[in-house]
């Protein structure tokens, strides 16, 4: 009885066999797609030169460049401030990403051969330097592509998840994770960001009054986090460039003191570097019609606080 | 160690190839592997719980040996499942339920003038211990009301209790039809295996694609309620119940999966939930082991030998409050008990007409019928499971204002939004098909192209648009 269990036993061999063939047939028709099907991707998506990503590795550099998530992309107008400060501007920001983007942006920007930015605008948030799921290790899905062509991007990846990063090594799929429409739509929509230099307006009207939300009292913070924002604000020390934190408008109140902003108030004061703090700017709380939800300014919104943010800068660059 | 995990995907080919090698040495020897693959399993989430878990296991072992005893007296058997449940079920209490009581207590007597003070345990749950305790008291209420023979193989009970994929979030097992399975050697069985492997690959899509996808949504809405209309809480319902769904779903489904490669059959939990066409039919495809649990261990016997119809109301309403505090220690889980068992009395008392007016109209097998009374259907699900998300009662009824008041433009997290939508359609097309279609089979298909050209596109979509080193499983915390 018990021998017939057996692996060794023939006909129970040839069962497991068949089992482990099944799986490796699998496999090998798997591996098969992602090599053909991942160097499609990487021709037809990857590589054309209109994404905004692609700005990046590009070959033109501009003088000021704008970097952080979606409220970098929507409340900051390149045209605005190119017309105030005559320097060529670009906006950078990029929806859903966090500091370890903005750190491999400003990394290859200033690092451009042809002469990197000179100014740097650095729209932060909680979800730069706090431990705030969702915003963590997640949000990195969007630097998949670049693992085999950026060392910071590998640096950075294979600093979290080491899984990750074979699973990247090997699986061109998977530096398509999570990103294959956004990369579909932006090569459809061809033109449209390089129109606007990088900024991306919002439309609706918000109409509802102020609220004041909960948040953590004692939150904890990321540590790689913190790592690259210094790692940021040390590239920029190094080249001589002019760096600017902002906190843009938001329209909500919350109930216990910012923890984060303190944080980003240490870190600036170590280094000798500006933050400029909008967040409850009284024009900007008065105005909820330039508001497109709490979190963002609509286009409106966009032009008075890019006109705002520029006359700053202008004092800035002009004095310092 | 969690399914979507790495570790897993290195601990699940070493422990199948280990079992196998050493299955010719018999049943006791796989019962051993199995336990000590368990064992391990578990002690990798947190070593300190393996005493509870091998503990637990002990005494419904034990209590089922003495239970079983036919020399023991009548009295000897009710005081020894007794001693049982109150260890057990204290020991759950403990863990689970005891800040929630002191919390409420202490709210309602400060309410009354009194001063008292909440002094919280400051423990954690551990993993699975509501399943497990479940799957352990099955055995000894059986053995008592001798549905099944005691056993005296420990290791075979031991292995059936900690069998490792149900280990942290079941299915729930019954000693009726799965520890039978431990009392004999088992064998290898290649279509098994396949059908094992492609459930586990349907389990990850459902967790990696559908839960884990759209859980960024809900999760960014329901946890920052005030800032979003009720659009954007409408769809994050709508997604949420998707996540439910896939999440727990997604886990049984590997769970069996992993179960068949060792020629272990657990019990299906889930049951394409969505295609049911009334409140009771949602009943039996939702978890569907914890569902039958209950009405095994409580509702049934809280009936008796009692014929009034607003007995078995009131005990089918009881019933589900229970169920929505096993759910979670919360007000919003008691919330959706009550909310679960009122519309089951409300369909249980309307069947009757309903069946009479089906067969009137011969709506049985009408398309627009199953149409219209699957929509409903989901309507109600929709509703209830605002309180199971919410995070309190105020936001749940906050929710409930805002869809039906506060319109306007959408919170957009394209990603979350558009994959998601995509891995929906996809989920539904196949439940769809394996319900109205069962003969149209792709992963099952008796030709092994067609097979294997199914599991390597699924496995394509899985590496495109699935979330890695996303979260745990929702149930895990039950």
């Amino acid at each position: 009885m018990e021998a017939s269990l057996s692996i060794s036993n023939s006909k129970h061999m040839r069962k497991y066999l068949l089992f482990v063939g099944y799986i490796i047939s699998v496999a090998i028709l798997f591996f098969a797609m992602d090599l053909g099907a991942g160097a499609l991707f990487d021709k037809y998506l990857f590589l054309k030169k209109d994404t905004k990503m692609m700005h990046v590795y590009g070959d033109k550099s501009e003088e000021l460049v704008i970097l952080g998530a979606s409220r970098a992309a929507h409340h900051y107008i390149p045209a605005v401030l190119e017309d105030s400060l005559g320097l060529t501007c670009y906006n950078y920001g990029m929806d859903g990403r966090n500091i370890f983007n903005q750190y491999v942006v400003a990394s290859e920007l200033l690092n451009k051969p042809q002469g990197g930015a000179k100014v740097v605008i650095l729209e932060v948030a909680y979800i730069d330097v706090e431990d705030s799921p969702g915003w963590n290790d997640e949000k990195l899905s969007n630097l998949y592509i670049l693992y085999k062509k950026d060392a910071n991007v590998k640096e950075i990846i294979d600093g979290g998840n080491k899984s990750t990063g074979l699973a990247l090594q090997y699986c061109n799929f998977f530096r398509y994770n999570s990103s294959m429409l956004s990369y579909i739509r932006q090569v459809m929509s061809k033109g449209q960001i390089e129109d606007t230099r990088g900024y991306e307006p919002l439309t609706a009207v918000w109409n509802k009054d102020v609220e004041t939300l909960e948040n953590d009292v004692n939150p904890s913070f990321h540590p790689q986090k913190e790592k690259y924002l210094r790692a940021l604000i040390e590239e920029c020390k190094n080249k001589g460039v002019k760096l600017i934190l902002y906190n843009s408008p938001d329209y909500r109140y919350f109930e216990n003191h910012l923890v984060w902003e303190d944080r980003i108030t240490d870190i600036c004061k170590e280094y000798g570097i500006p933050f400029v703090n909008h967040e409850h700017d009284t024009i900007f709380m008065s105005h909820k019609d330039w508001f497109n939800e709490p979190f963002h300014l609509n286009d409106e919104g966009a032009k008075a606080y890019s006109s705002l943010v520029a006359e700053e800068i202008k004092d800035y660059i002009t004095t310092n | 160690m969690i399914f979507n995990s790495f570790d897993f995907l290195v601990f699940l080919p070493i422990a199948f190839i280990l079992f196998w090698s050493l299955s010719r040495l018999g049943k006791n020897v796989q019962n051993g592997v199995i336990l000590a693959l368990s064992i391990f399993f578990y002690g990798y989430w947190n070593w300190k719980f393996l005493g509870l878990l091998l503990g637990i296991t002990a005494i419904t072992f034990a209590s089922g040996w003495l239970i079983g005893d036919e020399k023991a007296t009548a009295n000897k058997k009710k005081l020894c499942l007794w001693a049982t449940l109150l260890i057990t079920l204290g020991i759950l209490f403990v863990f689970k339920y005891y800040n929630f009581f002191m919390d409420s207590f202490v709210t309602v007597a400060n309410a009354f003038g009194a001063s008292v003070l909440s002094q919280p345990l400051k423990i954690i749950l551990p993993v699975g211990i509501s399943f497990y305790i479940f799957t352990g008291l099955s055995y000894v209420i059986d053995v008592y009301k001798r549905r099944t023979e005691r056993t005296n193989d420990w290791l075979a009970y031991f292995s059936y209790v900690t069998f490792f994929p149900a280990l942290f979030s079941g299915p729930i097992g019954r000693s009726t039809t799965q520890l039978p399975q431990f009392y004999k050697a088992r064998a290898f069985d290649t279509k098994n295996a396949i059908k094992g492997f492609h459930w586990i690959l349907w389990g990850f899509f459902m967790k990696l694609c559908v839960a884990d996808r759209v859980g960024l949504y809900v999760d960014t809405v329901y946890n920052n309620m005030g800032m979003h209309n009720g659009s954007s809480i409408l769809l994050a319902t709508f997604f949420y119940t998707f996540q439910l769904y896939c999440d727990f779903g997604g886990y049984s489904l590997i769970a069996m999966g992993v179960a068949k490669w060792f020629s272990i059959d657990l019990l299906p939990n889930f049951n394409k939930p969505y295609m049911s066409t009334s409140y009771s039919d949602y009943w039996k495809r939702e978890h569907m082991s914890l569902t039958n649990w209950l009405m095994d261990y409580v509702y049934y016997p809280m009936i008796g030998s009692s014929d009034k119809l607003a007995w078995w109301n009131a005990c089918m309403i009881i019933t589900f409050l229970i169920s929505g505090l096993w759910h979670g220690a919360a007000w919003t889980f008691v919330l959706w008990g009550l909310y679960q068992g009122i519309f089951l009395v409300i369909d249980a008392n309307m069947a009757r007409k309903r069946k009479m007016f089906e067969k009137k109209h011969k709506l049985k097998k009408n398309n627009w019928w199953l149409l219209l009374t699957t929509f409903v259907t989901y309507v109600v699900i929709f509703f209830g499971l605002i309180f199971f998300r919410a995070n309190t009662v105020s936001d749940s009824f906050l929710a409930f204002k805002s869809i039906f008041t506060s319109w306007g433009k959408l919170f957009w997290d394209s990603s979350a939004i558009l994959y998601g939508m995509i891995a929906i359609v996809l989920l539904m097309v196949k439940d769809y098909f394996n319900e109205y279609h069962p003969d149209v089979k792709f992963f099952d298909s008796d030709r092994p192209l067609v097979s294997i050209i199914a599991s390597v596109l699924l496995l394509c979509v899985i590496v495109l648009i699935g979330v890695f080193g996303g979260g745990q499983f929702i149930y895990f915390q039950f």
